[in-house]
């Protein structure tokens, strides 16, 4: 490949990205556990988790000027108080210097998410999917069926089976062309690290080729929704565009909605999948008994409760707030791991209307990881593990795969 | 030829260039000192020819938000002859390439300075670039223009050491999990100048140096011996210096480096001079003026001064009391002189290990310092012989190096190897 030459601003996102990598290591060779959690190597942060949470409400990481809380009262106050939205009052990303994400990838505050997450419901919500909407379960079944190995041959099943079905699913519901879908999967794939590199600075090369994609996905978003509209009431409307247009939401709000399920789904639904399948196949008996639709609904929701989708949510207080006797400040960066919700009830335990930021996605990716393990409980009884899972780094917030030998 | 020598701009990085610069200018060479502008005085100052290049602001900025303080900086650094097993792990050799780019080596080779070395070296054409191990702005030019590079070192390689125990375990890495932040930034910064990241670019096409043989670290490299010769600065021999002591003279300095550049001492001053004003010794206590206000009155036995040439000082000295900077350690072997290190920075403490273990001296940790154990090592080292004979040992390893003139005639020999490869 020939190599082009290093422009200015290259040159100082590079520079950005690594120092703020430098930044967390040395700020966790302090012992500061948020940094060792966002350092996000290969080992499992539940350690790190641990030790924020035994700080009480709130670890205040003065080396990254942030307040963390893993308490699920703050946890749960925080994503619930108005006066905790996504950006500062001027407007910006904490850290955006440091962190740089295209400037597609979404950023709503909290009013429009609510708004957004309105209009999605009657079609994206648990109980419509659940219903039938958009045919989501049959899609479902029929793709995961597409990847299906044949017994007996060894197969990564992220690469192969949940990455791809993930990525299918989303853009089948999307209403993406079948002939598109194949390249848009691709794309999506690419996304999945700016979901991350909102926290950890990636690589100079992925940063750059992830924010890229974003832009193109949102570009794609937009094409589907106006030739969506160009088309009119002609045709069934089994796609969520198709619907929520139909339901009179807003053009520009349905491609809010389309760009948050592209980038919010595929990763942390192959993810749940993955995770879920390797819990399973770690029990006696529990793999065979999840082709009960009951049995791998409920190992799923263990899974997200254990592993949340979004294990990091960022919040930015936008005035004075105290809260759990501390005062974050006006501006001050607020992060509510995810797991705080662990012992919560309810499937989404922090996931109610005040959820996480992607939080419209997660019925999507429910559905996606119950029918896909299902599916494979049933169709391939004697799975098993074929080597090490490998998790991929810097993805603090996904805690994605980078990898997942099995043997169908 | 011409010789290009490249450092960052601080002063004892520099010194460790000036006499093999000397060497190859009296052997009719062309030579020029690359470094930010604020150098340039020193660089002039000892007689060679600077161009100022870019700015050091990357350095400063990163310097003046880590407050001054370096000591707290090191944690992960630990440069050990013997590393603990976790110092081996591939998390902990990561996080070492991943701090040592982008907190020490980016800032001080900042974009300024980068394009105006290659833009300089493009113009000039050296046959070949030495520079010190901190300055890749030296390599990348090099790089740019066609030229040889090599590395003089000023202490035992823990960078190269650490790249290769690094390499190694990025060989054992899954490919999903690799990751080389030092050719991340090498590599973003060569191809903005056309060329292509070569592994070769972060130690040197051969490493030049001047350490005694047994605290040399053996890396496989192409190594070119060099005998230390001491540049300290400017030099004055005052009067005193020429008579001999009456009592074994102890010279205390906690080195020009971390006098000038770090803003708190590792050890306290008054807690060693009271251990070592009981002692039948005399110490010569390096301390400038706010340094000894800050001291108070010192003991009957301990005579201040603010600064002194320790080439001169040391052949006087029955033991130095040091820090483990590069030119102090350096000095004292080459003058035979025990010495006890309490260890701070860098690779100090990997130094004061190689001199407690080959009986050269003693390694006293700031942690572990106290007044007693102070005055015991300075009691051992005035009054052991096999301590006497260990540091008389590294200084007869030293000189049986050849001297920076001697090796001239290799650098010309592989500079133009260098050339006749990479003509064809």
């Amino acid at each position: 490949m020939p190599t082009t030459a290093t422009d200015d601003a290259t040159r100082e996102l590079g520079r950005r990205l690594q120092l703020s990598r430098a930044g967390q290591w040395f700020a966790g060779n302090q012992g500061d556990p948020y940094a060792l959690i966002l350092r996000a190597g290969t080992d499992h942060p539940a350690p790190y988790e641990d030790l924020v949470r035994a700080q009480g409400p709130w670890f205040r990481s003065d080396r990254l000027g942030t307040w963390v809380t893993a308490d699920p009262a703050t946890a749960t106050a925080v994503l619930s108080d108005p006066r905790f939205g996504t950006l500062d009052r001027a407007g910006g990303r904490p850290d955006a210097d440091l962190l740089p994400l295209s400037a597609a990838f979404p950023g709503h505050e909290r009013a429009e998410l609510a708004r957004l997450r309105a209009a999605a419901g009657p079609v994206l919500g648990h109980t419509a999917l659940a219903e039938g909407s958009c045919d989501a379960s049959g899609a479902a079944r029929r793709l995961l069926r597409r990847h299906l190995p044949a017994a007996g041959t060894g197969f990564d099943l992220v690469a192969d089976l949940a990455r791809p079905f993930a990525a299918g699913l989303v853009l089948r519901i999307l209403g993406v062309p079948e002939g598109d879908r194949e390249a848009a999967a691709g794309l999506l794939a690419r996304c999945a690290p700016q979901l991350d590199g909102r926290f950890t600075p990636q690589t100079l090369a992925v940063a750059r080729d992830s924010a890229t994609a974003v832009e193109e996905v949102a570009g794609l978003v937009r094409e589907l929704v106006a030739a969506r509209r160009a088309k009119g009431r002609a045709g069934t409307h089994d796609d969520a565009v198709g619907r929520l247009l139909e339901d009179g939401v807003a053009p520009r709000d349905v491609e809010r909605v389309a760009l948050l399920l592209a980038l919010g789904v595929p990763e942390p639904a192959a993810t749940a999948v993955t995770g879920t399948v390797l819990r399973l196949l770690g029990r006696p008996g529990a793999w065979e008994a999840a082709e009960r639709p009951p049995a791998a609904a409920e190992a799923v929701d263990r899974t997200l409760r254990e592993e949340p989708a979004f294990r990091l949510e960022s919040r930015v207080a936008h005035e004075d707030v105290e809260l759990a006797g501390r005062r974050v400040p006006a501006d001050g960066h607020v992060v509510v791991l995810a797991v705080a919700g662990r012992d919560l009830p309810g499937p989404d335990p922090l996931g109610g209307p005040d959820g996480p930021h992607f939080a419209l996605a997660l019925p999507l990716v429910r559905l996606a990881a119950t029918t896909a393990v299902q599916a494979m409980a049933a169709a391939l009884p004697g799975l098993s593990a074929a080597g090490p899972a490998l998790t991929r780094p810097r993805s603090p917030v996904l805690r994605a795969y980078a990898r997942c030998p099995v043997r169908a | 030829m011409r010789v290009l020598l490249t450092s960052l701009a601080h002063n004892t990085h520099f010194y460790s260039l000036v006499p093999l610069a000397w060497a190859l200018r009296a052997a009719g060479h062309e030579v020029r000192v690359a470094s930010p502008p604020s150098l340039t005085d020193v660089i002039t100052s000892t007689g060679l020819t600077a161009v100022p290049v870019g700015d050091d602001r990357p350095a400063v900025e990163l310097l003046a938000e880590m407050g001054g303080d370096l000591v707290p900086y090191q944690k992960g650094f630990e440069f050990t002859e013997h590393e603990a097993p976790e110092e081996t792990t591939w998390e902990y050799l990561l996080g070492q390439q991943t701090m040592m780019s982008a907190l020490c080596f980016a800032p001080f080779n900042g974009a300024a300075t980068m394009d105006a070395v290659v833009d300089f070296a493009r113009d000039w054409r050296p046959d070949l670039v030495v520079w010190e191990p901190w300055t890749y702005a030296g390599p990348v030019a090099a790089r740019a223009c066609g030229a040889a590079h090599a590395r003089i070192l000023w202490g035992p390689d823990t960078i190269g050491r650490s790249r290769k125990r690094f390499l190694q375990a990025w060989e054992e890495q899954p490919p999903e999990l690799r990751e080389d932040p030092l050719a991340e930034w090498l590599g973003w910064t060569l191809e903005r100048y056309g060329c292509a990241y070569d592994e070769r670019d972060v130690l040197g096409h051969w490493v030049i140096d001047p350490g005694a043989r047994s605290t040399r670290l053996d890396l496989g490299q192409t190594t070119v011996p060099m005998r230390y010769v001491p540049y300290n600065g400017r030099a004055v021999i005052e009067p005193w210096l020429a008579e001999p002591p009456a009592r074994p003279r102890v010279c205390l300095t906690l080195g020009v480096s971390a006098r000038e550049t770090y803003g708190r001492d590792a050890v306290s001053y008054p807690q060693l001079l009271a251990a070592l004003g009981r002692l039948d010794i005399e110490v010569i206590a390096t301390l400038d003026a706010s340094q000894r206000e800050l001291v108070g009155e010192l003991p009957g036995n301990v005579v201040p001064v603010d600064f002194v040439p320790l080439d001169a000082l040391l052949p006087s000295c029955s033991v130095i009391i040091h820090h483990g900077g590069a030119g102090t350690w350096s000095t004292a072997m080459l003058h035979g002189v025990p010495q006890i290190v309490v260890p701070s920075l860098w690779d100090a403490p990997i130094k004061a290990q190689q001199l407690q273990r080959l009986s050269a001296g003693f390694n006293l940790p700031p942690a572990e310092l106290t007044a007693e154990k102070l005055a015991d090592a300075v009691r051992a080292a005035v009054d052991d012989p096999a301590i006497r004979e260990g540091a008389r040992r590294l200084r007869e390893e030293m000189l049986a190096d050849p001297a920076p003139a001697g090796i001239v005639p290799d650098l010309e020999r592989l500079a133009d190897a260098h050339r006749a490869v990479t003509r064809h």
